[in-house]
């Protein structure tokens, strides 16, 4: 285990180096002035341009400035919002608690319908449920999820007025406690069912597909001889081992959804990442866009790290398989 | 994600059927390599397809899709940037689909906006295609360190989601067309070169290839006139999908704002909704499209997988 353990560190420290080289270079490559590229659109004093040069080192040459980018990137100094003259680590990890909230929320929806519905899908011998979770599954890679957003909301919010449409918290609640908690788990739930959907038809076809090998296997066989019910099998041999590749399947698709929180937060007005994202494009605030993309690219090394990880501990035969090439 | 390259059954080398004008037919002057062995078989594929009615509905989608794109200018009643003092008007006799903030036809954005989402789709999927047929054919085929270096690179544009990095392309770099297309060829490459890459791996092992290095051909004329032709199926199968992929990585970059401002696209529209999302005539009909679009590209790469890969498993 400690050996896997070093190989994949070892595998993950030059992915990480490789996304900073490859924003890096982005810069580089941005149309006109670097300078104005990293001030954005804004009307800049001559001292403040002097200024951004220095600091940026933008007057040497390119293996100079790609040291000093590394070196910045790796001490967390990511630059400053050129809209609000706050560093961008500042700004970033104000939102990022609101953005796991709801990552983690929708993960924990698509984990808990993705598996029902697939087992559900799995031992029913059922045609029509079956066609249903597949047709669920290819319908939730298809549709727009800022859209199916729109549409909760102006369903639930709009129409109905059952469910808030904005935000966290209702505005000028003074609500404390458990009455908070509720406040803010009722604007939780549609953007949180939004950014699950397709995680939910993921999760529920690859749980269908690994139902209907286990189902199969000598072992759930020799139980049934045995005498066991047939929901004991179901619950004791089947689902256990069914739950695995779900459990990989949403460690490494944590980065779709946190690239996905991006649309849904805007959707639905959620103070998190997402939304600083989308109003320093709207700026044309550079440092804070790269920021949040690197450190978005940083979570994924890291949780796909951990899911290897966690993978190889419970199940030993990958970190035999990881010797000769790892994940593909 | 969707689709995992094929590990269910070892696929017999396919080359072009008598009746399949595809790549893999040599040309004039040319010595066939090996004769290829005619499976599936062209029409055999094609029946195969026209049997799965979902991929029967998908290509009917976008096929009308196409001619709506094509004939927009004839087909959508009003020119779609045209304003009028109409603002904000549900659906009428006048304006089927209602009118926007300041005034113009929705419907007539919807059907011109099916030329900006066909067009990124169909330049983003060759390039794709292209780019991924590139790097993992030469990764695949030459093995060791190139396939090293080129397979970590592909990893490092993998590991930023897809959206993410298109994203901060087109945030950095310009909202054109020319460049949201190359940043989505960008964000989609490695799961092709990844796919790529496992076939040339595969057809590697084929006495074909042995056949064709005993006979002395060059590296590039075994890659190009042997690997690819009967590589291409499964890659066939990715790039529909990516069709769709594609479709919608551009809406959402244009629902953030970042979509061709000459050139409104169904993304666009959303953009416009979310201002006031009670005007549900703007919202529903540009999401709807959207959805039917990429449904359609999945139902068509789900149905030339079963045309032209029958022995994998299916979605």
């Amino acid at each position: 285990m400690l050996r896997f353990t070093a190989r994949r560190l070892l595998h993950a420290i030059p992915l990480l180096f490789g996304v900073v080289t490859l924003m890096f270079f982005l810069l580089q490559l941005a149309p006109g002035d670097p300078i104005q590229a990293l001030i954005g659109d804004y009307p800049a004093t001559p001292e403040y341009v002097a200024q951004v040069t220095k600091t940026y080192g933008l007057d040497e040459p390119l293996m100079v400035r790609y040291w000093e980018y590394l070196q910045q990137v790796f001490t967390l100094d990511l630059g400053e919002s050129l809209a609000s003259r706050v560093p961008v680590i500042d700004l970033i990890t104000d939102r990022l608690g609101n953005t796991l909230i709801l990552t983690v929320t929708a993960m924990t929806f698509a984990a808990i319908i993705g598996i029902a519905l697939g087992v559900w899908a799995g031992v029913s011998r059922s045609r029509l449920l079956d066609h249903l979770v597949t047709g669920v599954a290819v319908g939730s890679l298809s549709i727009p999820m800022f859209w199916l957003g729109q549409m909760l909301v102006l369903i639930f919010a709009i129409k109905l007025s059952v469910l808030p449409s904005q935000g966290m918290y209702s505005t000028r609640s003074t609500a404390e406690g458990i009455d908070r908690l509720s406040d803010l788990l009722t604007h939780l739930l549609l953007p949180a069912l939004v950014l699950a959907m397709r995680e939910i038809g993921v999760v529920a076809r690859i749980v269908r597909t690994s139902v209907h090998d286990v189902l199969t296997l000598p072992y759930v066989e020799t139980a049934r001889a045995k005498g066991f019910s047939r929901s004991k099998i179901i619950r004791r041999h089947v689902v256990r081992n069914s739950l695995l590749p779900a459990v990989t399947v949403i460690g490494y698709n944590f980065g779709f959804v946190l690239a996905g929180s991006v649309l849904v937060e805007t959707v639905f007005g959620w103070p998190g990442m997402g939304q600083l994202l989308y109003e320093s494009i709207r700026n044309r605030d550079n440092a804070v866009t790269i920021g949040i993309v690197l450190l978005i690219a940083v979570v994924v090394v890291v949780v796909n790290l951990i899911t290897d990880l966690v993978y190889g501990l419970v199940d030993p035969r990958i970190r035999v398989g990881a010797s000769t090439g790892g994940r593909a | 994600m969707s689709f995992d390259p094929d590990v269910t059954g070892a696929l017999a080398p396919r080359g072009a059927a008598p009746d399949n004008p595809g790549p893999a037919a040599p040309g004039p002057g040319t010595v066939a390599p090996v004769a290829p062995v005619p499976v599936p078989g062209a029409r055999l594929a094609v029946r195969r397809f026209l049997g799965h009615g979902p991929a029967v509905v998908g290509l009917a989608i976008l096929l009308l899709t196409a001619v709506m794109a094509i004939a927009a200018d004839w087909i959508a009643p009003y020119d779609p940037q045209a304003v009028s003092t109409a603002l904000l008007q549900p659906p009428s006799g006048e304006h089927l689909l209602g009118t926007d903030t300041v005034g113009r036809d929705i419907l007539s954005q919807v059907i011109h906006g099916g030329r900006v989402s066909l067009i990124v789709a169909l330049v983003t999927g060759v390039g794709t295609l292209v780019l991924g047929a590139l790097v993992g054919s030469i990764a695949g085929y030459y093995g060791g360190r190139v396939d090293a270096v080129l397979m970590r690179i592909t990893e490092v544009f993998q590991v930023i989601p897809s959206f993410a990095l298109a994203l901060i392309i087109v945030a950095v770099l310009g909202t054109n067309l020319a460049y949201i297309c190359g940043a989505l060829v960008m964000a989609l490459w490695p799961q092709m070169a990844r796919l790529v890459r496992g076939e040339v791996l595969k057809i590697m092992t084929t006495d074909m290839v042995a056949a064709a290095r005993t006979v002395g051909h060059s590296n590039r004329r075994i890659i190009v006139s042997d690997v690819l032709p009967n590589a291409l199926p499964p890659l066939i199968v990715q790039a529909t999908i990516d069709l769709g992929s594609a479709i919608l990585l551009q809406a959402g970059l244009a629902f953030l704002g970042l979509g061709d401002p000459t050139n409104l696209s169904w993304g666009d529209i959303l953009q416009q909704a979310q201002r006031d999302l009670s005007a549900w005539w703007m919202s529903v009909p540009a999401g709807v499209v959207i959805f039917l679009v990429v449904l359609a590209a999945n139902f068509v790469g789900d149905g030339l997988n079963r045309a032209l890969r029958p022995t994998s498993s299916h979605l």
